[in-house]
């Protein structure tokens, strides 16, 4: 059982994918802000987007 | 893929309406920076129709092309946790490097009046070696002295500029810009080979947009099957790890900021002929705009991460709102912040996927 479970790690390492994720869990495993303030900032930068493109609208 | 979206759709029909409703607020927050995009793009066509033309869409292709390989070489080296700041002046200096080779002989400002028309792969080589010892030594530096990257190329940027600043001095010149490239060159990069046939016109495709795909299909090899890509990703990933697994750790580093100062140097040359009148400042600025297409592709600075096929949609979504930008007539100061705050929202949209599973 160990054996194949020590297999099918090698296997999952070798895979450039898992290796991505891998890489990145452990990149955001230190970030301590929740998933609700990253949403609200996500939001308020697109309508801030918005806003600056229709202000740049006006401007022109 | 219809085998994966079966079993999604699946999974989704299992679901009650509270678990579906959370599924779709994921599903639209987790792709908003692509339905911004739609929506800046149907936004941009209803307020100019021009938007959305063959030539308009060729524009974008080639522009986002033309910076393939300076983006595929700066995203070598952030894999390798670090960055490349010399970049834009490489192209500048490569540019002009080109652009004083392939002067044309009839040209009356012509840098170098005794020189003849050089053959283009001699350009080509010269500029690839050029372009290659600036990244060697980028390389070095960072491998052998433990500098970090972005002092290292904050170095060599002030270094090539000022090697560049007096290159365009050199034989009378006093930085007057290189132009009267001659015709053959600029046939071998902005001329066509192949068209897009659109509404019974014939819309030609120029050759730089070709040489940018092999230069991306070139680095796709590079990074995916062979062992220089697979210790590259393993020294960007943990290099004492990448040390210790018996990786070479020096000859690695000094292999990537090498290739990426060869690909700099390929984007020079495809820029020369391009503008068709180069300065000092061909590629001011090339390399941030790079580092962000890079960021917005999902190249993490952490190392280790990023895929061509994340840098090549980072390029175009980037090119797509600076043209979407300008036919808005958006002032130039607002498109900064504007792009500012869409490498944020790319960031924040990455983190959040791995958020979610912890």
């Amino acid at each position: 059982m160990d054996n194949q479970q020590s297999v099918d790690q090698t296997a999952s390492d070798s895979d450039p994918r898992a290796a991505i994720i891998r890489a990145k869990e452990h990149l955001y495993s230190k970030v301590t802000i929740s998933v609700k303030q990253l949403d609200i900032f996500i939001l308020c930068c697109i309508v801030a987007v918005i806003l600056l493109i229709l202000v740049g609208q006006i401007l022109k | 893929m219809a085998e994966r979206l079966a079993k999604y759709f699946e999974t989704v029909k299992t679901m009650n309406s509270s678990d579906r409703r959370k599924l779709l607020g994921e599903l639209l927050i987790n792709n908003s920076l692509y339905m911004l995009l739609f929506i800046a793009i149907v936004y941009t066509y209803v307020k100019n129709n021009r938007f959305l033309a063959p030539e308009s869409l060729i524009n974008i292709i080639s522009l986002s092309t033309a910076n393939l390989p300076i983006a595929c070489g700066i995203a070598g080296a952030i894999v390798l946790t670090g960055t490349d700041l010399s970049a834009g002046r490489v192209v500048g200096l490569t540019a002009c490097i080109s652009a004083a080779m392939l002067q044309s002989v009839t040209y009356a400002g012509k840098m170098f009046p005794a020189l003849p028309v050089m053959p283009i792969p001699v350009v080509i080589i010269t500029v690839l070696i050029v372009g290659g010892i600036v990244g060697w030594v980028n390389g070095f530096f960072t491998a052998r002295f433990h500098l970090h990257p972005f002092i290292v190329t904050l170095a060599t940027q002030l270094i090539v500029y000022g090697a560049l600043l007096m290159f365009v001095m050199v034989n009378g010149n006093n930085g007057q810009p290189l132009s009267g490239l001659d015709d053959g060159f600029k046939n071998f990069v902005t001329g066509h080979i192949a068209s897009l046939p659109w509404g019974g016109r014939d819309i030609p495709i120029p050759n730089y947009v070709w040489y940018g795909i092999i230069t991306a299909v070139f680095t796709w090899f590079l990074w995916n099957k062979t062992r220089f890509g697979k210790n590259m990703f393993a020294v960007g990933s943990n290099s004492e790890a990448a040390n210790v697994s018996g990786v070479n750790v020096y000859l690695t580093t000094i292999l990537v900021h090498t290739l990426a100062g060869a690909m700099y140097g390929v984007t020079g040359f495809i820029e020369s002929a391009r503008i068709g009148s180069n300065t000092a400042n061909t590629g001011l600025n090339y390399e941030l705009d790079a580092i962000a297409a890079c960021v917005i592709g999902g190249v993490s600075f952490v190392g280790g991460t990023g895929k061509i096929s994340g840098i090549v949609l980072g390029v175009f979504l980037l090119r797509i709102i600076f043209v979407a930008l300008n036919f808005l007539s958006i002032n130039a100061n607002l498109q900064y912040i504007i792009k500012g705050l869409i490498i944020l929202i790319a960031c924040s949209i990455d983190m959040r996927k791995y958020l979610v599973r912890k």
